[in-house]
């Protein structure tokens, strides 16, 4: 009973607690609701801003650039990610600190940090491909305003081998010269952003996108052989005490570039460093007057159309003949001569005399048919279509000057790709350098065939030149260029070089060459090789055939190509004759 | 008497305390029961959420360390290529371990058996 009352007297005073406990609460979950009305319904898209703008961030990816292989898969141009750091001037809270912080790190003077920290834009780049250890030590400083993104850095770990098919690539990792620059829509990769997710300490939770690398180049280049040729272009030019050169070394019956060097070279790593013309690619861009390599076409030409025979004989004029108001003369002076020795001494009266038989209409239609006046379709950037001009432009001695490799500017891969039409039964192929384009994940996505761009010879006419050009190696002027156990058909060239400044040909001022292919009956190589303004002894046949016998002799080694066995009792017959005189 | 009647009315007060009790445990449980779903909802609802943000955690730092592998290894594979250059291995192999270049009369080409 005492409970009772005591409990009635108690419920008034409850009922008021619990009342104002009520409206404490109810108001307390009223201003909630407020708030929460102004946040979610009035604030609802600016906030959902935001709050996007604060957990999304978009970053920038280092697309990694595709690397490029030799025939064998050695790695010829690699990419390796370098972080980038720089700055949005405006959120650097004081730059002079800021600048004297990173100075040290960056190797950059200071004054230089703290003008680019004054900038008005709102990015600017501090310095671009730093070192790892750089990278950490501006993460460290932790300086508002100063960021790192992570750029792709281009590596050629072989320096300057295949430097200028390879080229090279900018500072924004886009292809400038050469492969990089032709292919750079495979090579490059993208997309270069990604949005990541971050908590409010800025933390990355979860990233949306990832930059897709760039496809992988394989060339049709095989390290081991331009290196070869490039050692042996190096050694040639300095010791002719050259202005420069090129050697091309080509499969005549695909078009496979196996080698393509030209010097002087440079280093693609540090491309800044060298000056331009060694960058330039002599052996798509330089024209030259060929000279006697040119005799290759013409003859080829009068043997199709039968206007010479094997049997025809020419008179050499004692080593001078008059072509209009231009004489032009032999090295030497000759009597008469098969059609054979007029190839294989390089005679340009007997040449002259050919050109003539053949007449100016197929001349010009052989010309263009093998390919000179118009680019070779190489994949590389700014090949030259070298040039010829029509027959109604001629003058009185151009046929002559034709029928010699003069009154015509060509490109050593025209040269090359024309003479692997000689060499493969008369077809003329398109050189090429790019073999296989393979996804990152290793899958071949692309592979080059051959291609045949038109027939130019017939096999019969293809096989009897061959054996004509075997006379240049074994018994003309281009004897140092043979090789023991292997038949080599080639030609030699002297060209003289257009003075500039007086309009004529220069007497001191030629450019050697050679080319040709080996073995002559199944041929695996073709190579040319063409050196500029060589000093002292400056013919073809003494400059260019022997750098044309080494880059052979070591290729052929490397290939395991063997002698042929004809060849081998050749040699075998000799060595039992020097025994013999020895006895 | 008035002892048997208290017996009586305490017998009753427990009796309804009982049935209150009783009531009370059938309307009680199933609130119960619902509350603490509904806590273990609210509960398993933050726990994912927080383990999703834990593992994005771990998976992005698991991607950083593959992708610091994977240029570790590129890294490498250049610097093998560089190792590798012929005119590097060619310098070595003249000028270190005095190897020479054959002449064709020292070279045997061995036919094939058939």
């Amino acid at each position: 009973m005492r409970r009772n009352t005591h409990a009635a007297r108690a419920a008034p005073c409850s009922r008021a607690r619990v009342l104002v406990l009520f409206c404490v609460v109810a108001s307390f979950f009223g201003l909630v609701t407020l708030k929460l009305f102004s946040l979610q319904v009035k604030q609802h898209q600016r906030l959902l801003e935001r709050a996007d703008r604060q957990h999304r961030r978009i970053i920038p990816l280092a697309a990694r650039r595709g690397t490029i292989l030799d025939r064998h898969g050695r790695e010829l141009a690699v990419s390796l990610e370098a972080a980038s750091a720089f700055a949005q001037p405006v959120a650097v809270k004081d730059p002079g600190k800021a600048a004297r912080e990173l100075s040290p790190i960056l190797h950059l003077p200071p004054s230089e940090i703290l003008k680019k920290l004054k900038d008005k834009k709102s990015f600017v780049w501090l310095k671009r491909r730093i070192d790892p250890d750089q990278a950490r030590a501006v993460e460290r400083l932790r300086l508002k305003g100063i960021h790192l993104i992570p750029e792709s850095k281009r590596y050629y770990p072989k320096q300057g081998l295949a430097a200028h098919a390879l080229g090279f690539v900018g500072m924004d990792d886009r292809g400038l010269e050469g492969l990089e620059y032709h292919y750079d829509a495979l090579l490059g990769g993208g997309p270069r952003w990604a949005v990541s997710y971050q908590d409010a300490l800025g933390r990355p939770i979860f990233k949306e996108g990832e930059a897709n690398p760039g496809y992988n180049l394989k060339l049709t280049i095989d390290e081991f052989i331009q290196y070869i040729a490039e050692r042996e272009l190096e050694r040639a030019v300095e010791k002719a005490k050259a202005l420069g050169g090129t050697a091309i070394v080509m499969d005549p019956m695909t078009g496979e570039i196996l080698a393509l060097a030209s010097f002087p070279t440079f280093d693609p790593n540090r491309y800044q460093a060298s000056p331009a013309a060694a960058r330039r690619n002599r052996a798509t861009v330089d024209v030259y007057e060929p000279g006697s390599t040119f005799k290759v076409i013409m003859a080829a030409a009068a043997l199709e159309e039968g206007r010479v025979t094997l049997q025809d004989r020419f008179y050499g004029e004692q080593g001078a003949i008059q072509v209009g108001r231009v004489t032009i003369r032999d090295h030497e002076p000759y009597g008469w001569l098969t059609f054979g020795q007029v190839l294989a001494y390089s005679s340009n009266v007997g040449a002259i005399k050919v050109g003539t038989k053949l007449g100016k209409s197929l001349s010009y239609s052989y010309i263009s048919s093998f390919g000179f006046g118009s680019p070779t379709g190489i994949d590389l950037p700014g090949e030259s279509p070298g040039l010829i001009r029509r027959p109604k432009s001629w003058s009185q001695v151009s046929l002559g000057a034709l029928s010699i490799g003069q009154e015509i500017a060509v490109t050593p891969i025209q040269l090359a790709t024309a003479m692997a039409g000689v060499a493969n039964g008369g077809v003329l192929v398109r050189p090429f350098l790019m073999k296989e384009v393979i996804a990152p994940d290793g899958k071949v996505l692309k592979v080059t065939k051959p291609l045949r761009i038109r027939r130019v010879l017939s096999e019969a006419t293809s096989r009897t030149l061959t054996d004509l050009l075997k006379m240049v190696v074994t018994e003309g002027t281009g004897k140092l260029a043979a090789l023991e156990g292997y038949e080599v058909s080639g030609k030699t060239g002297t060209a003289q070089k257009l003075d500039q400044a007086t309009g004529h040909y220069s007497r001191g001022k030629l450019i050697a060459s050679f080319v040709g292919f080996v073995p002559a009956g199944a041929p695996k190589l073709l190579i040319l090789v063409m050196i500029d303004e060589p000093k002292g002894e400056a013919w073809g046949g003494t400059v260019a055939a022997p750098t044309f016998r080494e880059i052979a002799l070591g290729t052929l080694k490397y290939l395991k190509i063997p002698p042929s066995p004809g060849d081998k009792v050749h040699v075998a017959l000799k060595a039992e004759h020097a025994v013999s005189r020895l006895d | 008497m008035s002892q048997i009647a208290s017996g009586s009315e305490v017998l009753g007060r427990l009796e309804a305390v009982l049935v209150r009790k009783q009531q009370h445990r059938w309307i009680d449980l199933p609130s119960l029961g619902v509350g603490l779903l509904v806590l273990l909802g609210g509960l398993f609802y933050v726990w994912q959420h927080v383990q999703a943000v834990q593992l994005g955690y771990e998976i992005e730092q698991l991607k950083q360390e593959r992708a610091a592998f994977v240029e570790r290894e590129r890294e490498l594979t250049l610097e093998i290529a560089r190792l590798k250059s012929p005119k590097r291995v060619e310098e070595i192999a003249r000028d270190r371990l005095g190897f020479i270049t054959p002449a064709p009369d020292q070279i045997v080409i061995v036919p094939q058996r058939p």
